[in-house]
């Protein structure tokens, strides 16, 4: 057991993870040498930003026992409201941002109360908030599609938030942010109340409630902690892509949650770290964007991906299957 | 009529999002009360994006100068084939004189076509129209013949490919959204016959490779990959957003023997032009890329000429067209068959009045 | 009498650290009702799941019709013709009766279900068993009563020789009891052999011919039920040997004042009326046999459960508990009787488990002072003597009595006045029971108050200084620990209305 140990203090999933990372890395860049380029690194980037916010805020939501499957229509939705607003109304662009984030903890207090108030199972209530934010992306957006400004109209400043660009060198800064969450979030789940509780009511509901936990309160902490952070990975996917269509985001928070699993968070509640979440998220954005580097039809770069969740979650039920015996 | 501004209504309900096309056929009601406007339903594709926005402001200039009255609605997204078949009841339960529709899925509208046809409504298909309806239930179709719309993409590049063959192997990227709608799949595979036909006919060798569906019906490129002197790689993303377009689209553009880009239709060329936001590889003297459709995202690449041109349908015309089939066909005229044409856009033409009107944001 | 059908001889069960049967007898006839009596943990369940085949057995044989046998599963013991009613109803409510008796052994014609033939075949056992329900209804519109007929009913379908009842009257209505009986005495005119578990003297008066008694996993005695009286019963279940010197009178002084006052509490059909009173100082004892209601009433108390009606009194001021957030702030603690579902958090660390009810303590801010809590954390595992490497330990992997002084530190830390024990010491292996109980004691010096729940006669006599004794969800008796002994409070624990 103790020559173990630090492998046992980072845990193991996390070594794993991590080996599985460098392993992709190392295949990719063997497969085709233009995947080893600095632009790749950046497109790699480019995906890394959304799933990450996502997939920190979806952790919490996950580590209660729960989940959010609104956080993939969510996102495009607070991007098509925010950048509506911006592009056809003229309101300021730090404006827009704003509105679109808050729009994520709206709907996360809508969830948190749903599931934690009205006790809906939550894979239920997200689901339908996943339909309700789908249908509002749209009736926002008056139906249109929403490009946020670009290149050089006014109001492209905020895509330099993610992508600075110093002379003709593009700066994948966006990665500051996503380390900046990471510890912060980090910090939350470890060293304060907040986290303790989530993770206490996500390993045994009823032990918290009977410690005198107000569990409500904490439930729907953990789910506007989710809708805040997709209101983010709006941000970030209206920053890095290019005009944003009503009607996407469908099968976004699956990659959320496939990469929050793969990096460690329990499917049952109560296990799981940020940091592991972070390490999922990269070998989710590292497969989307490896894959076609190794001309794998689309089709096949689906199943890959099931195939890599498929183990990740095996590893999770093997561990559950030890904590409760 | 009250049950017709219900079943509108209904409609209305059923198609989230398509808020502007129905706001004011509710106000033009009252006249219609003494008058009995002539009234016809439209079941689109969608409203996701501007296109359809243009399609609309052509049918409606058009129903104003005819005097009748149009109700237009649309799914979601293109993959909400069973929202759009549930509008299509709707506009059947309206009797209106005739119905245009863009089928999503041809055999997911089987029923609702047949109840249209019991019920002796005819159909003018649209924009991709209806393909594989039963006999006699689309009366004429109006839309861009997109076969031919890809063929006028691979002219288009030609032009300015045509230079850059001929020492070594060469590459010829193409980017399609989807490999199962027929819009696309048409296009991708005019852009394809017409772009091997014209390598040919200069005594170049092709070949096809990348998705299994456009590499099975291309025809023409009979040459091995390893002797071909160009080869066409067609590339499809697992999803239809932008990201994942792009996400295809950055490998074709890395390699180092690519010389053009073809992007067909809207979001796959996005994916192209911000896939070249870092890369920095498309533009006068690099890559040529082309796109299809427009949009601010497209015409801001056409006019800085990353995009080397693009093209782009006629949605005006095609609005104009359909209203006008409906009013034929519901007239008792024969009808036939429209293309609504389409047009090769680059940064020379862009702002003619000619282009500019069909061009969207 | 009738000839033998089942003999159990020197049946012999261990589990790691229970010696749970201890070479135990028990012998049927065709034709008898044969009660198996014994208090709580007596063994009599692990008896009868030998018996069935769930759990095998260590040591002893069983003859069934004068063969040896030896069931490996319930279908074995089933097709054998041995079947078990249990307490609990295996019904799927959304089934229909016919459904439901053949579940698992459905009738077909080719590969399809052969409904019909479902109802017919259960026509007929409804018939033989004189009582008409109709087989096409759905489960769950059946009252409790008819439900526990179609069990029986699928356990006559199987054709079987001998039938447990394993306390079937608990959900029963007087009526349905008696219709119960009626059919209990057909099925032993048709020869079968039928064992009756049950804690209710009156019934076992009325329907069985024998009593077998067990205690502590051995076999007592058989009696022939006509020629005992009650008291002959119950001197059987408790013996005369008592293990632990019991506590000969209270420490607590008269005049000490009463901490928690509780004033007809109702909640759901296991708490009716319950008042009690417990003073500062005192170890009050909830005694009773199992589903008395005791548990329910200190989750009601607790705020844990709903309550219909009631009043709660802290320190003589009248107080509102609607949740346990209310109770832990009006300084009540509850160890609940099933650690790992409501004690503790199985996958955290025994700092993070004792903190779990006070972390604000612990907080700066938002943030914890994890220092501050290791701190706390090792203090109370000096104190309660747990047994872990360090306190970052997972409490998963602590044995049961070191998880229940986790749980105790956890109480401990917020300094509750009043502490509810619940069963405090079920699965804890002897040595740490005395430490617990040490423990308890010591609280109740430092002036804490408990409520202990216990279904071990001993506990009880050896730790309570006042015993109140519930049966059916009713206080049947409040007992001076002067007064108490094992006969008076079984008697108020079989004390129904």
């Amino acid at each position: 057991m103790n020559n173990n140990s630090i492998i046992k203090k980072i845990g193991m999933q996390k070594v794993i993870t991590l080996g599985i990372l460098l392993l992709l890395l190392i295949f990719f860049s063997l497969a085709n040498p233009t995947f080893r380029k600095y632009t790749t690194f950046l497109s790699l980037m480019g995906y890394t930003y959304y799933i990450a916010f996502m997939a920190i805020g979806v952790t919490f939501p996950l580590l209660t026992g729960g989940v959010d499957l609104s956080v993939g229509t969510g996102l495009i939705c607070y991007a098509l409201a925010g950048g509506y607003l911006v592009v056809y109304k003229g309101w300021p662009v730090w404006l827009g941002l704003l509105i679109a984030v808050l729009f994520g903890v709206v709907i996360g207090l809508f969830n948190g109360f749903a599931v934690a108030v009205l006790d809906l199972p939550p894979f239920l209530a997200t689901l339908c908030t996943c339909m309700i934010t789908r249908g509002l992306g749209s009736i926002c957006s008056n139906g249109t599609g929403v490009p946020w400004p670009n290149g050089s109209a006014e109001g492209a400043w905020f895509r330099n938030l993610f992508r600075l660009k110093v002379g003709g060198v593009s700066i994948p800064i966006g990665i500051i942010w996503v380390v900046l969450a990471v510890v912060i979030m980090s910090i939350v789940l470890n060293h304060t109340r907040t986290g303790r509780y989530v993770l206490s009511i996500g390993s045994n509901k009823e032990a918290a409630k009977l410690c005198g936990i107000n569990v409500v309160r904490y439930q729907i902490t953990a789910y506007v902690i989710s809708g805040f952070f997709a209101g983010l990975a709006g941000i970030a996917f209206a920053a890095s892509f290019a005009t944003i269509q009503p009607g996407l985001g469908a099968g976004f928070e699956l990659d959320a949650i496939g990469a929050a699993i793969i990096g460690g968070v329990s499917t049952a509640g109560g296990y799981g770290t940020v940091t592991g979440t972070i390490l999922g998220v990269l070998i989710m954005s590292l497969l989307k964007t490896g894959l076609p580097y190794i001309d794998l039809q689309a089709n096949w770069q689906q199943i890959i991906i099931g195939i890599v969740l498929i183990v990740a979650v095996m590893i999770d039920i093997i561990r559950s299957r030890r904590v409760s015996a | 009529m009250k049950k017709k501004l219900f079943a509108g209504l209904l409609t209305v309900a059923l198609a989230v999002g398509m808020l502007t096309g129905c706001g004011n056929s509710g106000s033009d009601d009252k006249k219609s009360g003494s008058d009995k406007k002539m009234s016809f339903e439209i079941v689109s594709k969608g409203f996701q994006s501007t296109y359809w926005q243009a399609v609309y402001k052509g049918a409606k200039a058009k129903a104003d100068e005819l005097g009748v009255e149009i109700n237009m609605v649309g799914p979601n997204t293109e993959s909400d084939v069973a929202d759009q078949v549930q509008m299509l009841n709707s506009a059947i339960n309206a009797q209106p004189p005739a119905i245009g529709l863009a089928a999503l899925d041809t055999d997911a509208c089987l029923d609702g076509i047949q109840s249209a046809m019991d019920a002796n409504i005819p159909i003018i298909g649209f924009d991709s129209g209806v393909p594989d309806a039963p006999e006699g239930a689309v009366y004429a179709n109006a839309a861009t013949d997109n076969y031919a719309a890809g063929k006028v993409a691979a002219e288009g590049m030609y032009k300015g490919i045509k230079d850059k063959i001929g020492n070594g192997k060469v590459r010829i990227g193409e980017v399609n959204q989807d490999a199962t709608s027929e819009s696309i799949t048409q296009r991708g595979l005019g852009f394809i016959d017409k772009m091997v036909e014209l390598l040919k006919a200069d005594g170049y060798k092709v070949c096809v490779v990348g998705n299994d569906f456009y590499v099975g019906k291309a025809k023409g490129a009979d040459a091995k990959e390893a002797d071909a002197d160009v080869i066409i790689e067609v590339a499809v993303p697992a999803e239809t957003t932008t990201s994942a377009c792009q996400q295809v689209a950055e490998p074709v553009l890395q390699k180092s023997d690519t010389i053009a880009i073809f992007g067909s239709n809207q979001v796959s060329a996005e994916g192209i032009v911000n896939a070249n936001e870092t890369l920095k590889v498309c533009g006068p003297d690099k890559i040529v890329a082309v796109g299809f459709d427009s949009g601010s995202v497209l015409k801001a690449a056409v006019t800085d000429q990353t995009l080397f041109g693009a093209v782009t349908q006629a949605p005006v015309s095609i609005g104009e067209n359909l209203v006008q089939l409906l009013y034929d066909v519901s007239n008792g005229k024969d009808v036939k068959d429209v293309d609504t044409g389409c047009q090769w856009y680059n940064y020379q033409n862009i702002t003619d009045e000619e282009i500019a009107q069909n061009l969207y944001d | 009498m009738g000839e033998v059908i089942l003999t159990m001889k020197g049946i012999d069960k261990s589990f790691p650290g229970v010696h749970a049967l201890n070479h135990v007898d028990l012998e049927i006839q065709k034709g008898e009702v044969h009660a198996l009596m014994g208090e709580n943990g007596a063994g009599k369940s692990t008896l009868m799941k030998v018996l069935t085949g769930i759990y095998s057995k260590d040591e002893g044989t069983i003859y069934f019709e004068g063969k040896e046998v030896s069931f490996s599963n319930p279908k074995e013991a089933q097709t054998a013709g041995i079947v078990i009613v249990h307490q609990e109803l295996n019904m799927m409510g959304h089934l229909t009766v016919a459904q439901n008796i053949f579940a698992g052994r459905e009738f077909r014609k080719g590969s399809f279900i052969d409904d019909q033939k479902m109802i017919e075949e259960s026509n007929k056992i409804f018939k033989r068993m004189n009582i008409n329900i109709d087989p096409t209804e759905t489960m769950s519109n059946l009252t409790v009563g008819k439900q526990q007929m179609c069990e029986i009913a699928k356990a006559i379908s199987h054709d079987c020789k001998v039938i447990i009842f394993d306390e079937p009257s608990a959900a029963l209505t007087e009526s349905e009891i008696q219709e119960l009986f009626k059919i209990i005495r057909d099925l032993k005119k048709q020869g079968m052999g039928i064992v009756y578990i049950s804690h209710r003297m009156d019934e076992i008066k009325v329907i069985t011919d024998r009593v077998t008694v067990m205690r502590d996993g051995t076999y007592v005695g058989t009696i022939i039920t006509e020629e005992s009286t009650k008291d002959d019963i119950i001197n059987m279940m408790v013996g005369r040997v008592i293990y632990e010197d019991p506590k000969t009178k209270s420490n607590v002084p008269k005049d000490a004042p009463v901490v928690l006052k509780v004033e007809h509490l109702n909640a759901g059909k296991m708490v009716k009326d319950v008042s009690f009173e417990l003073h500062k100082g005192e170890i009050l004892g909830f005694s009773g046999l199992m589903g008395a209601g005791r548990t329910e009433t200190a989750r009601a108390l607790f705020g844990a459960d709903v309550k219909e009606s009631g009043d709660i009194f802290i320190n003589g001021k009248k107080v509102v508990i609607n949740n346990p957030m209310d109770a832990v702030k009006n300084g009540i603690g509850y160890l609940s009787e099933d650690r790992k579902r409501f004690g503790i958090v199985t996958g955290k660390s025994v700092a993070e488990n004792t903190t779990m009810a006070t972390l604000e303590k612990y907080c700066k801010g938002p943030f914890i002072n994890k220092k501050k809590e290791k701190k706390t954390a090792k203090e109370y595992v000096k104190r309660l003597a747990t047994k872990t490497p360090n306190t970052e330990q997972l409490v998963v992997n602590l044995s049961g009595g070191n998880q229940q002084k986790v749980v105790i530190a956890k109480w401990l830390v917020r300094d509750c006045d009043v502490l509810i024990f619940d069963e405090p010491t079920r699965g804890i292996d002897v040595g740490a029971k005395s430490e617990i109980y040490h423990l308890m004691n010591e609280l109740v010096e430092e002036g804490k108050s408990i409520i202990m729940i216990s279904s071990e006669m001993t506990e009880i006599l050896r730790m309570s200084d006042r015993i109140v004794v519930m049966c059916e969800g009713r206080k049947t008796a409040e007992i001076n620990i002067e007064d108490a002994s094992q006969e008076s409070i079984m008697h108020a624990a079989t004390l129904r209305d």
